[in-house]
């Protein structure tokens, strides 16, 4: 019982986290981390995203086309593998885009709606 | 692409699973790392960074997991991971797993077996293009034979008129006109010829069809070419012949050279143009046409077909060409029905008998996808019951392996107990039961497939009636394998339930403890319930086995005592076919005088007799009956006729009860005379003496009136099983011209000791006369008695089969219970229960599940017996004896079965037991 609710909650969000993954790549490659980092100071803190939710999605989305990695050195040193936005990725962050504009906005004028 | 770049992760993931993984792993170190450097910097002791690092990762083995469960091929891998698994269980026991595979193997084997044929008799079409097109014409009518010599099969209808597929060529030719009702018309008629190739002379199958046949039907030349139209054009204008396959590899080894060829068939040099496509054999379902001819060649091969009359051509009086139409797909059958008819009728009823009833006489369009098909007639019964039959059986393997699997089941709850314990999901453990099963059956289906492809020439040998078997040619293609297929999944999925739902059971049921408490809890009682179920399921399927084996036994026995009516040993027979070529009048009576003579003559014969059928497996012979002075009936019912000669009562050992039999007055051209059988008698004359009465019949045979001289015991006639039908016998010199007879020689020793002088004989008076169906009139007896032969082995079989398969089951619930009960046992032992009380207790379970199976299963027998009734002979399917001693039988043996996991339960000592506890 326990699981199935977990999974339905992952499913609502994984649109959201695609997407910030994606405009988190935006401006370039970036490592795990990097992108968990990214996400927190693009949504003031909101969205805390822990590796375990990442993680998979990241792998996820590589499997898809959406992103394409490499080994490199992280700041210090480190080995660590960076991430980009490929074509199909740019893509898919403008469609994506599109729609959570949509949605975004027929839920705040559902929600004001009296 | 998207697509590719999952398809390429998917690769990647299987086959670099390696290379994979060790980058996650590297990642995600990184990652912590990484988190750990930033705390170090920023002051943080090591020991305490990392240990912040990593929860705040939330563990580096939970990330991984995380991200292999959203992989690619997720699910693949783990079937993998479940098939590996499944095999080393399976591996683990190896008994189980042998008798598993092996009970599945001859299940499914035994059903592929019977599917290859039945898929054959059933359902295989001509292999002809488009054959959903084709319609096969039929003509129907009251119970008068209307059309007057029919050379072919005339059949009854359910309302018991009569019905054939032969028509004259005058009608085929009034049918073609009608253009606009159909696409093509092809006309075919098999018959045996001589056929002599490089001085080597052989009856053959030979198929006389119309030029456009080939055509028509879309079948392609392998070499040269096909019958054309051209060919057809009239009475001898085409020589030429194309060759099937097998005739090709037979008598030419598929050379080249056979086209150009000149053979002679019945003396008439003919031109090989072609050989047909491999699979074409015919327009006769499981024919085995060997050569194609044109069908305007009749008069020059077969010039003395019916009769006198030299050419069917253009006679409107013989009727013996099948036709099948293709249907134009705009034009409905209802109409090209009423087309047709309307042409048939124009052009036949002038040159019938208008005394007779001619108002039910009309044409039918059947299906034709099967072209001529005798094939569904003689064997859609027994391979419906045979597939019944093997589908029990592989029920009950089935169920008997469910059994054993959820006995195994208990014993693995442990394990399944500690892998929910660990964190597997329901739908996870669902799989893994799952996919042992389907290893199983996937095992017991590859050696099904094996044993069926083994076994797929057996089937119809034993259908086969003699050499010429029409069914031997069973293709085994893909159809028999995704049958094959389709069965072990569906096996698979049956059998596999049962455990999958006790592997559910064990969830969190605490099962961890000890497996064996006396206090077993609710769900595993509910677990031996089911258990037991099963086991009465299969001592009902087992007593629905049993009980159709003893039937069947039965019928064949009672069938082996059926009271013939004349002496069947020492009886050899054989049939003599004189080429139809020969024919001057008188020549060929002169030429079986001279063989009565001779044969007669043979040392260890003691007398000898021809007849046109043979009395038993030779089918039947049917003719008009009238007696001079009565009123006569419209559309009366036809009754049976056999030519004889002499000698016939007295070789055959009839008694003649009034009157007397043919005697050496009666000469060629004496007055005619008859004598009838006691039904005939019984029947016509039944407060008269019928002997000095007179009667006429079918003018072709006989034109004037025939005096009965006498009255002969009844015999049986056609088959075993049938009421003698009225039945008159001719004295065959006093018909007009003979064609092919039947000799029986009454021999001293045994029959087959004066075959080869009988030969020699025959060779001495015609060396041209073929001598065929050589057999004794013991095999021809038993011949007749072949399906019910193969029913009473093949029920036998499965029933011992399905008797191994339920005391299996049994013996493996009751040690299962007795094993579970152990406790309990011990503590009733210690209260002072004596061993033998536990004996008694265990056999009493035992046989109230034997008594419930019996019950259950007897009664299910009666009720399907009624659909076999008609397959048995001298008992009714609810035979009372056969009933209560395969019930009586089920129990012995249930109890017998029991007695060791009884024993076992009387054995236990108390101490030990509770002990153990």
């Amino acid at each position: 019982m326990g699981r199935s609710e977990t999974a339905k909650q992952t499913n609502l969000l994984q649109g959201t986290l695609d997407l910030l993954v994606l405009k988190a790549l935006m401006l370039g490659e970036l490592h795990g981390l990097g992108i968990s980092r990214r996400i927190e100071q693009m949504t003031h803190g909101t969205f805390q995203v822990k590796p375990g939710s990442l993680f998979p999605a990241l792998h996820r989305m590589e499997e898809a086309g959406w992103l394409k990695a490499v080994w490199g050195e992280s700041e210090n040193n480190r080995k660590a593998k960076y991430y980009k936005l490929t074509k199909a990725g740019e893509r898919q962050l403008g469609t994506e885009t599109e729609e959570w504009v949509k949605i975004a906005a027929a839920m705040a004028s559902a929600l004001r709606a009296v | 692409m998207a697509i590719l770049a999952q398809v390429r992760s998917l690769m990647r993931n299987l086959f670099l699973q390696q290379h994979v993984e060790s980058a996650l792993h590297d990642e995600v170190r990184g990652l912590v790392e990484m988190l750990t450097d930033e705390k170090v910097a920023a002051g943080v002791a090591f020991e305490q960074a990392r240990r912040e690092a990593l929860m705040e990762v939330g563990g580096e083995t939970q990330v991984k997991q995380a991200v292999r469960d959203g992989r690619a091929g997720i699910g693949l891998e783990t079937v993998w991971q479940d098939v590996r698994y499944g095999w080393r269980m399976l591996m683990r026991s190896p008994a189980f797993t042998a008798v598993a595979v092996l009970s599945l193997g001859l299940g499914i084997g035994a059903n592929t077996a019977i599917f290859t044929v039945a898929k054959k008799v059933l359902y295989d079409t001509l292999p002809v293009k488009e054959p959903d097109a084709l319609r096969m014409l039929t003509w129907v009518s009251g119970h008068e034979q209307v059309v007057p010599p029919v050379w072919g099969d005339v059949g009854g209808t359910e309302s018991g008129g009569l019905r054939s597929n032969s028509f004259s060529y005058p009608v085929l030719e009034a049918l073609r006109k009608q253009t606009d009702a159909f696409e093509e018309l092809i006309a075919f008629k098999d018959v045996e010829i001589t056929a002599t190739v490089d001085g080597v002379a052989a009856i053959e199958a030979v198929e006389l069809v119309s030029g456009n046949a080939f055509s028509a039907l879309g079948v392609e030349p392998q070499a040269g070419r096909v019958l054309q139209a051209s060919d057809d054009l009239g009475s001898g204008k085409g020589p030429v012949a194309v060759i099937s396959d097998g005739y090709w590899m037979r008598r030419f080894g598929r050379s080249h050279e056979a086209v150009g060829k000149v053979i002679a068939l019945n003396g008439v040099p003919v031109t090989i143009v072609g050989v047909s496509a491999r699979r074409f054999a015919g327009l006769q379902m499981g024919g085995t046409t060997q050569i194609f001819v044109p069908v305007t060649m009749q008069p020059q091969l077969v010039p003395s077909a019916q009769g006198g009359t030299t050419s069917l051509l253009g006679n409107p009086q013989s009727w013996w060409l099948g036709i099948l139409t293709r249907m134009r797909p705009e034009v409905s059958d209802t109409r090209a029905e009423a087309e047709l008819d309307t042409a048939m009728r124009q052009t036949a009823i002038p040159v019938l008998d208008p005394t007779k009833d001619l108002s039910g006489f009309h044409l039918k369009l059947e299906p034709g996808a099967r072209g001529l098909d005798y094939l569904h007639g003689t064997y859609a019964e027994p391979s419906y019951v045979l597939m019944a039959l093997a589908g029990l059986v592989l029920v009950l393997a089935c169920v008997n392996l469910a059994n054993l699997l959820l006995a195994r089941a208990a014993a693995r709850q442990r394990e399944i107990s500690t892998r929910f314990a660990l964190g597997a999901g329901r739908t996870r453990i669902l799989r893994q039961v799952l996919t042992e099963s389907l290893l199983l059956a996937a095992l017991g289906g590859a050696l099904g497939l094996a044993i069926g492809y083994a076994a797929r020439g057996v089937l119809p040998g034993l259908l086969a009636r003699d050499e010429n078997a029409t069914l031997l040619q069973v293709a085994f293609d893909w159809r028999v394998m995704a049958f094959t297929g389709a069965v072990a999944l569906g096996t698979g999925l049956l059998f596999g339930l049962a455990p999958a739902w006790q592997a559910m059971l064990s969830e969190s049921s605490g099962t961890l403890k000890d497996g064996t408490s006396a206090t077993g809890d609710k769900r595993r009682k509910q677990g031996v319930w089911v258990g037991k179920g099963l086991v009465i399921v299969q001592i009902a399927l087992s007593a629905i086995l049993l009980v159709g084996a003893g039937l069947f036994v039965q019928t064949l026995q009672n069938l082996g005592h059926a009271e013939l009516g004349f002496r069947q040993d020492h009886l050899l027979l054989f049939r003599v076919n004189p080429p139809r070529t020969v024919q001057v009048d008188g020549q060929r009576l002169a030429m079986y005088r001279q063989l009565e003579e001779k044969l007669s003559a043979i040392p260890g014969v003691k007398s000898m007799t021809m007849t046109d059928i043979a009395l038993i497996g030779d089918g039947n012979s049917g003719a008009t009956f009238h007696v001079t002075g009565r009123p006569r009936e419209k559309d009366a019912r036809r009754i049976q006729t056999n030519g004889v000669s002499r000698e016939f009562f007295q070789t055959m050992g009839i008694s003649i009860l009034r009157g007397r039999g043919f005697e050496m007055q009666d000469t060629a051209t004496s007055p005619k005379v008859a004598v009838i059988n006691q039904t005939l008698a019984r029947k016509y004359f039944p407060n008269e003496d019928p002997v000095g009465k007179t009667f006429d019949t079918d003018p072709e045979d006989f034109a004037m009136p025939l005096t009965i001289i006498g009255v002969a015991a009844d015999t049986k006639h056609a088959d075993l099983r049938s009421e003698t039908p009225p039945t008159f016998y001719a004295f065959y010199e006093q018909r007009s011209e003979p064609g092919r007879m039947m000799v029986a020689l009454r021999t001293e020793q045994d029959p087959v000791t004066v075959l080869s002088a009988a030969r020699a004989v025959v060779a001495e008076v015609d060396h041209d006369l073929p001598l065929t169906d050589v057999r004794t009139m013991q095999d021809q007896v038993k011949l007749t008695t072949t399906n019910e032969r193969i029913f009473a082995q093949l029920t036998s079989g499965f029933g011992g089969l399905a008797l191994v398969l339920a005391s299996i089951g049994i013996y493996g619930i009751m040690a299962y219970t007795v094993a579970r009960r152990t406790g309990e046992i011990g503590i009733r032992m210690a209260l002072g229960a004596r061993a033998g009380q536990v004996l008694g207790m265990v056999l009493r379970e035992v046989s109230w599940m034997a008594l419930a199976g019996v019950v259950v299963g007897v009664g299910a027998a009666v009720g399907l017996g009624r659909l076999v009734s008609s397959m048995l002979y001298g008992l009714k399917p609810s035979d009372p004896l056969t009933l209560t001693g395969i019930g009586a039988l089920l129990i012995v043996i249930a109890l017998l079965a029991g007695l060791g996991p009884a024993r076992r339960a009387a054995r236990i000592d108390p101490m030990q037991a509770l002990r153990h506890e």
